[in-house]
């Protein structure tokens, strides 16, 4: 006579040890934590590099049950740890783009200005250029023998160079 | 008596327009680069009428009013 076992194995879909401790604890399933295994209710939760399963013979119906119960909680828990970091990454996002923009604006301010400097500085050079040529026309209109009238119009320097010949 | 008077805009980019008026012939342009050639550059003279009239009477004027300032 002989006897055929078949022992499967069930992956739990978590990688981190935490993870399934807190569903553990959710489901309010007495432990018993060791390095490599965690007993629960009296079946083993087996741990190699990280991935967790549970073994169990094919006439054995309580174990992926356990499972079951287990697993979904985990990927419960990890599906609200997801929407939990989206939600931080979004307010971090929310944060950066709010940051970046007061930069931008601060760098538009800032080149407005220097625009605004720029001009000023633009204005005062060229009002000292104008200045500059009309006082030497004046003083060469002058000594051609020439009556000088000026008037300012619109921003514009008129002089009127008059000479009265006999 | 004549008068002779030349009329200079400056506007605010420096930019000068210079019109002549009383004068006859080439002395207008002659009197225009005598007093502006030395501070500005000269791109463009449009000639009136004037221009091409008999600039005798008023160059022996011209000389006549340097003449007696000096």
């Amino acid at each position: 006579m002989s006897s055929r076992v078949v022992v499967n194995t069930l992956k739990f879909c978590t990688t981190s040890m935490d993870i399934l401790v807190q569903a553990l604890n959710v489901l309010q399933l007495p432990i018993i934590q060791h390095t490599n295994a965690i007993i629960v209710n009296g079946k083993q939760i087996e741990v190699q590099n990280n991935v967790m399963f549970m073994r169990f013979r094919s006439d054995d119906s309580t174990t992926p049950n356990l499972f079951n119960r287990i697993n979904s909680k985990v990927a419960e828990i990890e599906s609200q740890l997801r929407a939990i970091q989206a939600e931080k990454n979004a307010i971090l996002q929310s944060e950066a783009r709010a940051t970046e923009e007061m930069y931008r604006v601060r760098q538009i301010q800032k080149e407005q200005d220097r625009l605004a400097y720029e001009q000023k500085q633009l204005k005062l050079e060229q009002e000292s250029f104008v200045q500059a040529k009309k006082e030497a026309i004046i003083q060469k209109a002058k000594a051609m023998g020439y009556s000088v009238q000026e008037r300012v119009e619109n921003g514009t320097v008129k002089l009127k160079l008059i000479k009265r010949i006999y | 008596m004549k008068e002779l008077s030349i009329e200079i805009s400056i506007d605010e980019i420096g930019i000068l327009e210079a019109e002549t008026f009383g004068f006859k012939g080439k002395v207008c342009e002659k009197e225009l680069r005598a007093l502006l050639s030395s501070q500005f550059v000269i791109e463009e003279i449009d000639k009136k009428e004037d221009y091409y009239k008999s600039e005798e009477e008023t160059v022996l004027a011209l000389e006549k009013v340097r003449g007696n300032k000096l």
